[in-house]
């Protein structure tokens, strides 16, 4: 049944292409590719741009067909099962990534000492809430939300953008071009989001001027994504690398924000509530995919599932194995990117049958 | 013991010799044995004298035929009268206010109509309280709410169902609509709910409402409720069904959406630029009131970096010395002042005048100056107490609501207040009425609605019925040419 329409399909894209880039992201992109990160940036900005506009034209072409039924399609059943392995593995571990990162943010900012089981639970009664109840309430909660969490980043970092100067990022490829795709490479975990939007297939309604907002909505987050980063390196300096949350803090720099008075409190509360929504529905992807592979057909087994899986991951990587994990995150852009490049293969080979096929019609 | 006699003791027998169950004998048509039986307090006896058995002992015209025939013919057709044998029926409809009346020799009983109920004057209802506008609201009687309606829709296309409900309360409910606007679907799923329902009595429009609701647990209600006529009235024309319970005043509306507790009737009779700030105003203070305490005790206790410095000196020096922790400072105000809402409601109206101020004067201020409490405690909590009645048709929502984010507050702090709102909006998306999603027309978006919702366009702009109410004549009206934008 299809319960999400295309403005919140547009909705969920937007958020889709900041969400895991907001916060960790830019200042990792600066520890490897210093003031050129911007256009490491761009550079990335341009590949996930073209991801996404690939799987925004499948499920397109694709409108009745389900994640599973596609895979089955273009890579037969056992090949299909395979892939959608590696998908659920993906969003899995970013889920894992998002759920650390959302714990940091939150002592960073709010309580000095956090206790775990004191964020983990209110936190995973959240997002299993929204997941539980699906897509068409993941969709209409950002929804109400998309005008507050915007609002709220327009407040804390675009405003700022008319006190940035032009010599703040020059001089451009001081060190050549290595550094920026030494960005692009150790940044790679933070892209391939689009895929996730693959879980929504089937669910969306094709509706007018569906490839023109889409298109509109993708391109402005990356260049609302890109304007941040010119924003915080004018803020920050050279010592934004070594702030990972630095984004949340912006207002405090912003000469326009503090002179109204003190705003920050409100990008850390719509940032908050960015990082919920953005969690639950990596939840939803992974429910999906575990669904499919486990033939469930109630949400609330798939999510009990996840959070197993999930809870056996946090304990391996806080107590257990920290040297193995701390290996695997060392490998992981190299991982994140062979997947990303198979999922894109599959994609891009769906696109070419169908494009045949739509010949031969 | 002769015929009539034998009759009217099978229903007295029926009624349990019920002591307001009345059988009056007299001489029809100068020699034939009658009798009146009816319920005491439901007729009008007046009518009964002189309108029914005057005619019958007078007449000297003695009939040929039938008797029952003649009867409802000839000496009083101009009410409603018909003849009936079915002792069910009779007995249903005597206490519906009908009088029975029994010939000698004869099967057939003649039914006249002779209600008289006691019935309230339409007043303007008190929750519903209007600066500009219609006065009138609805009573307990069905008729005269039925009337008080179709005074405002002269049209044949407004239509009037009727179902008889409850075992022993055979409550008349009926539901109205526009058969040219309303979507037959949604009525026939109406009908359909109803014609199950299977209870012993149906006292008040709330049981109907609660049965009706998808959801059986819910903190928002999701049938409309209106008090007066003209909003009713209002939401037919906009392709919505209307259920009329006997001895309620309050009229159900269906499908129901939660921005029409952000509309007033008000200002559909005000200019659309102050109706539209009063409604934005309204969901502000309703959202405020729901989530100030919370915040206030989440900024306290775990996040007082983010409250600015001066701020944050002054709310020092006026908790200082408090023996409460702030969370059970507000925790405590918000169950005194709920507490005393609950008293002063249900006090008699002269001591209920004196208990609100001995609750906000002398309780607030000897707390205060007792050291219990503080002053920026008492004064949040009263003040998002009266924010709270922004939205009249929601405030026992927002007062729970309240509650519950003024203890996450306290025990998670901001994180718990964001966590809380996300999933208070999601559990509001997953609501609904009849098809019809509980925030629309803000989430799913729809634009053309907006004329409509948050913000009031003038009256000429509407010219399309609301797209989120199911309707089947989207047209509302044509172009004004006298108005110019």
């Amino acid at each position: 049944m299809k319960t999400v329409n295309t403005n919140q399909f547009t909705i969920i894209i937007f958020y889709l292409v900041i969400s895991t880039k907001l916060f960790t992201m830019l200042p990792n992109l600066f520890s490897f590719a210093n003031n050129d990160a911007i256009w490491s940036m761009i550079l990335f900005s341009i590949i996930d741009f073209l991801l996404f506009i690939l799987i925004i034209q499948i499920i397109k072409n694709n409108p009745d067909t389900t994640l599973i039924q596609f895979l089955h399609k273009y890579c037969g059943k056992f090949l299909g099962t395979i892939i959608l392995i590696i998908l659920f593995t993906f969003i899995i571990f970013k889920l894992l990534f998002i759920s650390q990162e959302t714990h940091s943010f939150f002592v960073e900012f709010l309580f000095e000492d956090m206790n775990m089981l004191a964020y983990i639970l209110p936190y995973l009664f959240c997002i299993g809430y929204l997941a539980i109840k699906g897509e068409k309430t993941i969709a209409q909660t950002l929804e109400i939300f998309s005008v507050i969490i915007l609002l709220g980043f327009i407040v804390s970092s675009v405003t700022a953008l008319g006190y940035v100067s032009k010599e703040t990022l020059a001089p451009f490829f001081q060190n050549g071009f290595m550094p920026i795709l030494d960005g692009v490479y150790h940044s790679s975990f933070y892209f391939g989001n689009s895929f996730i939007l693959l879980c929504f297939m089937g669910k969306i309604k094709i509706e007018k001027k569906y490839n023109l907002k889409t298109t509109l909505s993708v391109t402005l987050a990356f260049l609302f994504l890109i304007l941040m980063a010119i924003v915080l390196y004018e803020s920050y300096g050279q010592t934004v690398k070594y702030i990972d949350f630095a984004i949340a803090d912006l207002p405090k720099y912003n000469p326009f924000v503090s002179d109204v008075g003190r705003l920050n409190w409100l990008s850390v509360v719509v940032c908050s509530i960015a990082i919920f929504i953005q969690s639950s529905i990596f939840l939803y992807a992974s429910n999906q995919c575990c669904k499919n592979l486990l033939k469930i057909k109630k949400n609330i087994w798939a999510t009990a599932i996840n959070f197993i899986i999930l809870t056996i991951f946090a304990l391996l990587y806080r107590y257990s194995l920290p040297n193995m994990l701390d290996a695997i995150n060392g490998i992981w852009s190299f991982v994140s990117i062979a997947i990303i490049s198979v999922l894109t293969l599959i994609c891009i080979i769906a696109i070419i049958i169908g494009g045949i096929k739509w010949k031969k019609h | 013991m002769n015929s009539i006699q034998k009759i009217t003791q099978i229903y007295k027998n029926k009624f349990n010799n019920s002591a307001d169950f009345v059988v009056r004998e007299f001489i029809a048509f100068q020699n034939c044995k009658a009798c009146a039986m009816f319920v005491d307090g439901t007729v009008d006896k007046q009518f009964l004298i002189s309108g029914m058995m005057k005619p019958l002992q007078d007449s000297k015209k003695i009939p040929e035929g039938n008797i029952a025939d003649f009867v409802v013919a000839e000496l009083i057709g101009f009410v409603q009268a018909k003849k009936e044998t079915n002792q069910d029926i009779i007995i249903n409809t005597m206490l519906n206010g009908f009088c029975a009346i029994i010939f000698e020799n004869t099967d057939e009983v003649v039914l006249v109509d002779s209600t008289k109920w006691i019935v309230r004057t339409p007043n303007e209802p008190p929750t519903s309280a209007v600066m500009k506008g219609p006065r009138e609201g609805f009573v307990e009687d069905i008729m005269t709410n039925s009337i008080l309606l179709r005074k405002r829709l002269k049209t044949p296309d407004f239509v009037y169902e009727k179902i008889v409900l409850g075992k022993y309360t055979k409550t008349q409910v009926r539901i109205a609509y526009i058969n040219s606007i309303a979507k037959p679907s949604i009525i026939q799923q109406i009908k359909e709910k109803l014609e199950k329902i299977n209870i012993d009595g149906i006292i008040d429009s709330h049981y109907i409402a609660e049965i009706l609701q998808n959801r059986r647990h819910t903190i928002f209600k999701q049938i409309g409720e209106a008090e007066k006529p003209d909003i009713v009235a209002a939401k037919l024309l906009e392709g919505r069904v209307a259920i009329l319970v006997d001895g309620s005043p309050i009229v159900l509306t269906i499908p129901y959406i939660f921005i029409e507790d952000i509309q007033n009737s008000n200002d559909y009779y005000s200019s659309s630029l102050r109706a539209s700030i009063l409604r934005i105003t309204r969901l502000i203070g309703a959202v405020l009131s729901i989530l100030l305490p919370g915040t206030y005790v989440a900024l306290l206790m775990y996040h007082c970096d983010i409250i600015p410095i001066k701020f944050l000196v002054s709310i020092a020096n006026s908790i200082q010395g408090i023996p409460l922790s702030p969370f059970l400072e507000v925790l405590f105000i918000v169950f005194l002042f709920e507490m005393l809402y609950e008293a002063s409601l249900r006090m008699p109206k002269y001591l209920g005048l004196a208990l609100s101020i001995v609750g906000a004067l002398i309780l607030g201020d000897t707390a205060v100056k007792a050291g219990l409490v503080s002053p920026p405690a008492v004064m949040l909590v009263a003040l998002t107490g009266v924010m709270s009645y922004t939205i009249p048709d929601q405030s026992q929502q927002i007062a729970f609501l309240r509650l519950i984010f003024t203890i996450i507050g306290g025990t998670l702090g901001l994180y718990g207040i964001v966590i809380g709102s996300i999933i208070l909006v999601a559990y509001m998306t997953n609501l609904g009425s009849f098809g019809t999603s509980y925030l629309t027309p803000m989430s799913p978006f729809t634009y053309k609605d907006q004329k409509d919702g948050m913000i009031k366009m003038p009256i000429t702009d509407m010219q399309y019925r609301p797209t989120v109410i199911p309707n089947i004549n989207p047209k509302r009206q044509g172009k004004n040419e006298n108005s110019k934008h």
